[in-house]
C-alpha cells in the first residue's frame, strides 16, 4: 500500500499546488465563505453510498488492502446500472430536449442526479481520500468555475467525444451533489479536469444557456447547505462519530513562510525590553555583601526587619536591590548611595488595600463570581481588574476567604441555589482546597474561627504531622516573609475586625 | 558549569488576568512560578529581561488582521453573536478583561526569546507565559487566542533553515502542526493523548503533513495514563531519530504542564521529574532553544513543574523544600517541590508495552521517509550555517558559488578540523 501512495502523491501533490494557488487570495471575508469538510460519515447519509472511506487504525497498521472493497464496489456499481451507452443516449436526448422539460426532469426530481454513479469516480475518490493532503477548503470561485465548464460541456454535448462527455457529466454530478460532505478533493480533481478540459477544446458559449441558470439555482441551494455546514463547525462539536477532526489545509489555514534564510535589516520591533538582572557581571560574594549593605540601609530606614533578618543570617534576594544595581552600572557604592538618598525605585508591588475595598471586594465575588471585570466595574473600582486578580488570589487563602467561603456555604444552604455544572466543579475544587485550608488553619494565624466541623476534625494528628514533616518550611514562613506577613497581617486584621 | 546563556522572560503583570468563572486556564499560576523561581535564586543565573509587548502588526504574521482586529477592540460585554459564531468563541475562549493586553504580553515574550536565539543572544531562552499551541489562523481555539509559537517560529525561520517544534502538553499541538502543514522547514514532533473525543482531537499518527511538509508533522499519540518511563521510552529514540534525520538548527519546545499526574483536565500520570527529563533531554542537545508554557490547569503543579524545568535549564540543584515565598500555602501540605501526585487517583497505564514498541516503529518508518523525501532546503542551505555567521554577511552571496570562502573557513572552525587549514591536504597546490 506504502508503494501506491508513493505513486499517487507526486500526482497528488501537483493538484493540490494548482488548488492551493488558487486559493491563495483570500478575499474578505473568506473566512466565513470557506468550507470546512468534516469526514463524518453521518453527515453523508443522503449519500451513503458516496461515504467516504476512511482508512481505520487496524486497517494501516496491517498494510490492509482496499483490492476488496474496490472490487465490492464495482459489483456494486454494476448493480446500479449503467451501460455508457445507455446512458450516452440518454444525455444525448437531454441535450436534444426543450430547456421546459429538461429542468422539470432535473427541478421536480433532483435525485436523478444521483442516479448514475460511476465506479471509476468513487475510486478515484477513494484514492483521493487515502491521500493525507485533505484539502479541506473550496474556494466559491472554484467551484463556479467548475459548474461553468460543466454547464458549457453539456449544452454543447453533441459535439464532443462520448468519454469527455461522459466525465463532464460526472462532473456536473458532483458539484450538484456536493452538499458539503465530499471532501474538497473531489472538487479539485474536477476542477482541474475542467480546467484543462477547457483548454483542450475551444467552446462557443453564444447561446445564452438556460441551464446555467438551472445550475446556478442549484449551486445557491448548494452554498446555502454549505454554509450551515460551515455554522456547524463553528460550533465546535466533536465529531460525533470518533472525535477525530482532520488538519485543514489552505490559505486561510497555513502560516506564510519567509524567503529562505536571509537577513531582514529592519528589526521586527524596536527593542524595548530592560534589562532588570544580569548575572555575569558581579562576584556571588559581593552581591550578598551589598544585600547585606543594602538590607541595613532599608532597616536604618524602618527598623522593621532587621532583627529578624540579623538574627538568622538569612539573605533573602531584594529584587529592587538587584534592579538598582543594574541601574548604577553594577557600582555597589552608587547604588548603595542612592538606597539611602531613598531614590524610589520602580516598584510593582500592589499597594495596601483598605478594608473597605476588601469589603466591596467580597462582597463583589458574592455577587458575580469570579467575574473580576463586573467586579471592578461595580464594586472595587479603585483597582485594577489586574490587582484584583493579584489580590483574589493571595486572599484566597487567608483566615478572611476561609470565613467568606463558610458564609457563602451556609447561604447556599439557605436559597438552595442550584449552579451550573461548571461552578459546581469549581465550588468543588474550592471546598476541596478549603478543606486543607482549615487543617492549616491554627499554624500561623491567631484568629482561628473554627467554623465547620471539617475543620475540628482535621485539626489535630494530621496537622502534627505536616508540622514536623516540613518544619523547616514551616519556620521559614514565620521568619523570612515580611512581605508576605505583611500582607497576611493586613487581611487578617480585616478579618479580625470583622469578627469582632 | 553550564556554559549556555539562558534567558528568562519576566513580566510582572501577565499573571493578572482572568479567564472568568469556572475557567480552567489560569494565568496567574504564571505569577506563582515568577516567585517560585526568584525565590529559589535562579534568576542569578540567568539573563532575565522584561519582554516587548507584541504589536497587533506582529500578531497578524501569523492571524488574520480581521481576527486580530476584532481582539484589539472586543471588550467583555460588547461581543455580538456574530461575533461569536465567526470567531468561535465560547466557553473555551471567552472575551475577558485584558485580553489583548494577555496575549501581546505572552506573544511579545516568545517573539523576543526568538529574536535573541537569532541573534545568538542565548542559547536557552524561556518564556512560560507562552506556547499556546491551539490558537489558528482565522480562530482561538482551546484558551489559545494567538498562536506565539507560530509567530517565534516565523521569526527563527528568518535565520535558521530548520525548525524543530516539539510539544510534550497532553493535548495535541494543532496549531502549530497546521500552520506548518505543508512545508519542510518546520518538523513539528506531538506527543498526545489521542482518542476519546480527547480535545482537540487532531494528531493520529497518520497526519504527516502534505505537499512539501510530508513526512515533516510527525504525531505521537498515547493513551491516557502514560507514566514516565514509558513516556520517556517513546520520547528519547523518537526525538534522537528527529534529530538524525532532519538536523534541526534550532528547537522550539512547548512543555504544556498539563500532562503531569493530577492535572484537572489531563489524563497522563508524569511526575515533574519525568516531565523535565524530556525538557533536559532536549536541552543537552546542544541545539538552541526556545522553551515555552503551555497547557497545565492544577496551578501548584504546573509551578513546581517549570520552575524544576527552570533549574534543569540553568544546570542548577535545587533543594526540595520549596523556598518561602508568597504563595506557599498553595504547596500545602507537603511543601516540596517533587510530590507524588498520582497517588488516590491513578490513571491506569492504558499503553501496552507493544503499543508503544508499535508507535516508536511507525515514527522511525515516516522518519524515514523524511530523510528520502527530496527537500529544496536541504540543497539549497549550507549544512552548518550559523546565524552569527549570516549576521556578518553585508553583500548577497554570489549564487554561483556554492560555498563561499566564509562558509568554509568557519565550518573548519566549528568542526575541529583535523587538518591545519583548508590546503593542507591539497596537493596540487602550492607546487
Amino acid at each position: 500500500m506504502k508503494e501506491e501512495e508513493n505513486e499517487t502523491s507526486p500526482k497528488d501533490e501537483e493538484k493540490l499546488k494548482e488548488c492551493t494557488s488558487k486559493t491563495e487570495s483570500p478575499q474578505p471575508g473568506s473566512s466565513k465563505d470557506c468550507i470546512s469538510f468534516q469526514n463524518s460519515p453521518e453527515s453523508s447519509d443522503a449519500q451513503s453510498k458516496d461515504a467516504l472511506f476512511e482508512p481505520t487504525v487496524d486497517m494501516l497498521v496491517n498494510d490492509f488492502d482496499e483490492e476488496q472493497t474496490l472490487e465490492e464496489e464495482e459489483a456494486l456499481a454494476a448493480k446500479e446500472h449503467v451501460d455508457p451507452t445507455e446512458e450516452l443516449s440518454d444525455l444525448q436526448r437531454e441535450s436534444e430536449m426543450p430547456i421546459e422539460e429538461l429542468l422539470k426532469l432535473y427541478g421536480c426530481a433532483p435525485q436523478a442526479f444521483n442516479s448514475n454513479s460511476s465506479a471509476s469516480r468513487k475510486r478515484r475518490r477513494r484514492r483521493e481520500q487515502l491521500s493525507p493532503a485533505k484539502i479541506s477548503k473550496v474556494d466559491d470561485e472554484a467551484l463556479k468555475e467548475n459548474l461553468k465548464s460543466a454547464e458549457t460541456i453539456s449544452t454543447s454535448s453533441t459535439v464532443v467525444d462520448p468519454p469527455v462527455n461522459i466525465q463532464n457529466e460526472e462532473n456536473a454530478e458532483d458539484s450538484a451533489e456536493e452538499d458539503g460532505t465530499t471532501t474538497a478533493t473531489t472538487n479539485t480533481t474536477n476542477y482541474i479536469e475542467n480546467q484543462s478540459l477547457d483548454d483542450e477544446t475551444n467552446y462557443d458559449d453564444e447561446e445564452p444557456s438556460e441551464l446555467k441558470k438551472l445550475y446556478t439555482g442549484l449551486y445557491e441551494n448548494n452554498e446555502l447547505k454549505l454554509l450551515a455546514d460551515d455554522e456547524d463547525d463553528l460550533d465546535y462539536i466533536p465529531d460525533e462519530e470518533d472525535g477525530r477532526k482532520t488538519i485543514m489545509v489552505g490559505s486561510d489555514y497555513q502560516a506564510v513562510i519567509p524567503d529562505s534564510v536571509k537577513y531582514d535589516d529592519a528589526l521586527p520591533y524596536e527593542n524595548e525590553d530592560k534589562l532588570l538582572w544580569d548575572p555575569s557581571k558581579v562576584k556571588d560574594d559581593d552581591i550578598e555583601d551589598y544585600l547585606f549593605k543594602f538590607s541595613t540601609a532599608v532597616n536604618g530606614a524602618t527598623n522593621h526587619t532587621s532583627s529578624q533578618s540579623t538574627e538568622t543570617k538569612h539573605l533573602r534576594d531584594d529584587e529592587q536591590a538587584l534592579l538598582l544595581l543594574v541601574q548604577c552600572g553594577n557600582n555597589f557604592e552608587e547604588a548603595l548611595r542612592r538606597r539611602r538618598l531613598g531614590v524610589a525605585v520602580p516598584t510593582n508591588t500592589m499597594s495596601i488595600w483598605s478594608e473597605e475595598e476588601c469589603r466591596n471586594f467580597e462582597s463583589g465575588l458574592r455577587l458575580y463570581g469570579k467575574s473580576f471585570h463586573e467586579i471592578q466595574a461595580s464594586k472595587v473600582t479603585t483597582r485594577s481588574v489586574g490587582e484584583l486578580v493579584e489580590f483574589y488570589y493571595l486572599w484566597k487563602k487567608t483566615d478572611r476567604a476561609d470565613l467568606f467561603a463558610s458564609k457563602a456555604r451556609l447561604e447556599k444552604k439557605k436559597y438552595n441555589i442550584n449552579p451550573c455544572v461548571t461552578d459546581l466543579m469549581e465550588k468543588y475544587l474550592e471546598e476541596y482546597d478549603n478543606s486543607g485550608t482549615n487543617r492549616e488553619r491554627e499554624r500561623d494565624r491567631s484568629v482561628s474561627p473554627n467554623l465547620n466541623s471539617n475543620s475540628m476534625l482535621s485539626a489535630d494528628s494530621k496537622r502534627h504531622h505536616r508540622e514536623t514533616s516540613s518544619g523547616i518550611a514551616n519556620n521559614n514562613h514565620n521568619q523570612h516573609s515580611p512581605d508576605k506577613l505583611k500582607l497576611m497581617k493586613q487581611i487578617d486584621e480585616g478579618a479580625a475586625i470583622k469578627t469582632e | 558549569m553550564s556554559s549556555r546563556k539562558v534567558s528568562y522572560a519576566f513580566c510582572g503583570e501577565v499573571g493578572n488576568f482572568h479567564y472568568g468563572p469556572g475557567h480552567p486556564m489560569k494565568p496567574h499560576r504564571l505569577s506563582v512560578i515568577h516567585h517560585l523561581v526568584m525565590n529559589y535564586g535562579l534568576h542569578k543565573k540567568m539573563s532575565i529581561f522584561r519582554p516587548y509587548k507584541a504589536t497587533a502588526q506582529d500578531m497578524t504574521r501569523f492571524h488574520d488582521s480581521d481576527y486580530i482586529d476584532f481582539l484589539q477592540k472586543t471588550l467583555p460585554g460588547n461581543v455580538s453573536l456574530q461575533d461569536h459564531k465567526q470567531f468561535n468563541l465560547g466557553d473555551d475562549c471567552p472575551i475577558f478583561d485584558g485580553l489583548f493586553d494577555f496575549c501581546s504580553m505572552y506573544t511579545g515574550a516568545s517573539l523576543e526569546g526568538a529574536q535573541k536565539l537569532n541573534h545568538n543572544q542565548s542559547d536557552i531562552c524561556i518564556n512560560w507565559s507562552g506556547g499556546l499551541h491551539h490558537a489558528k489562523k482565522f480562530e482561538p481555539s482551546g484558551f489559545c487566542y494567538v498562536n506565539d509559537i507560530v509567530i517565534s517560529i516565523l521569526e527563527l525561520l528568518k535565520y535558521h533553515p530548520r525548525v524543530l517544534y516539539i510539544d510534550i502538553d497532553v493535548h495535541h499541538g494543532d496549531g502549530v502542526q497546521e500552520a506548518f502543514y505543508l512545508t519542510d522547514r518546520v518538523m513539528t514532533v506531538s506527543f498526545h493523548k489521542y482518542g476519546d473525543k480527547f480535545f482537540p482531537g487532531t494528531g493520529s499518527m497518520y497526519e504527516i503533513g502534505a505537499e512539501s511538509g510530508r513526512y515533516y508533522s510527525v504525531n505521537v499519540p498515547f493513551k491516557e495514563g502514560i507514566d514516565d518511563q514509558s513516556y520517556f521510552q517513546v520520547f528519547k529514540p523518537v526525538i534522537s531519530q528527529v534529530m538524525e534525520f532532519y538536523r534541526p538548527t534550532v528547537i522550539v519546545l512547548q512543555c504544556g504542564a498539563d500532562s503531569l499526574a493530577g492535572d484537572r483536565l489531563g489524563c497522563f500520570s508524569l511526575s515533574t521529574r519525568g516531565h523535565g527529563d524530556c525538557v533536559k533531554f532536549v536541552k543537552e542537545l546542544n541545539v538552541p532553544t526556545l522553551i515555552l508554557g503551555g497547557g497545565g490547569y492544577t496551578l501548584r503543579n504546573v509551578a513546581r513543574c517549570w520552575t524544576y524545568e527552570t533549574s534543569l535549564c540553568v544546570d542548577e540543584q535545587i533543594s526540595n523544600e520549596l523556598p518561602m515565598n508568597l504563595y506557599i500555602e498553595f504547596f500545602k501540605p507537603e511543601f516540596v517541590l517533587h510530590v507524588d501526585e498520582s497517588q488516590g487517583r491513578r490513571i491506569e497505564n492504558a499503553n501496552s508495552k507493544q503499543y508503544l514498541e508499535a508507535i516508536t516503529k511507525h515514527t522511525y518508518d515516516i522518519l524515514k521517509m523524511c530523510q528520502n523525501s527530496p527537500s529544496v532546503q536541504f540543497m539549497s542551505i549550507p549544512e552548518d550555517a550559523l546565524p552569527d555567521e549570516k549576521d556578518r554577511i553585508t553583500e548577497e552571496p554570489d549564487a554561483d558559488v556554492r560555498m563561499s570562502q566564509r562558509d568554509i573557513d568557519s565550518m573548519v572552525e566549528k568542526n575541529n578540523e583535523f587538518y591545519d587549514d583548508e590546503n593542507d591536504n591539497d596537493k596540487n597546490e602550492g607546487d
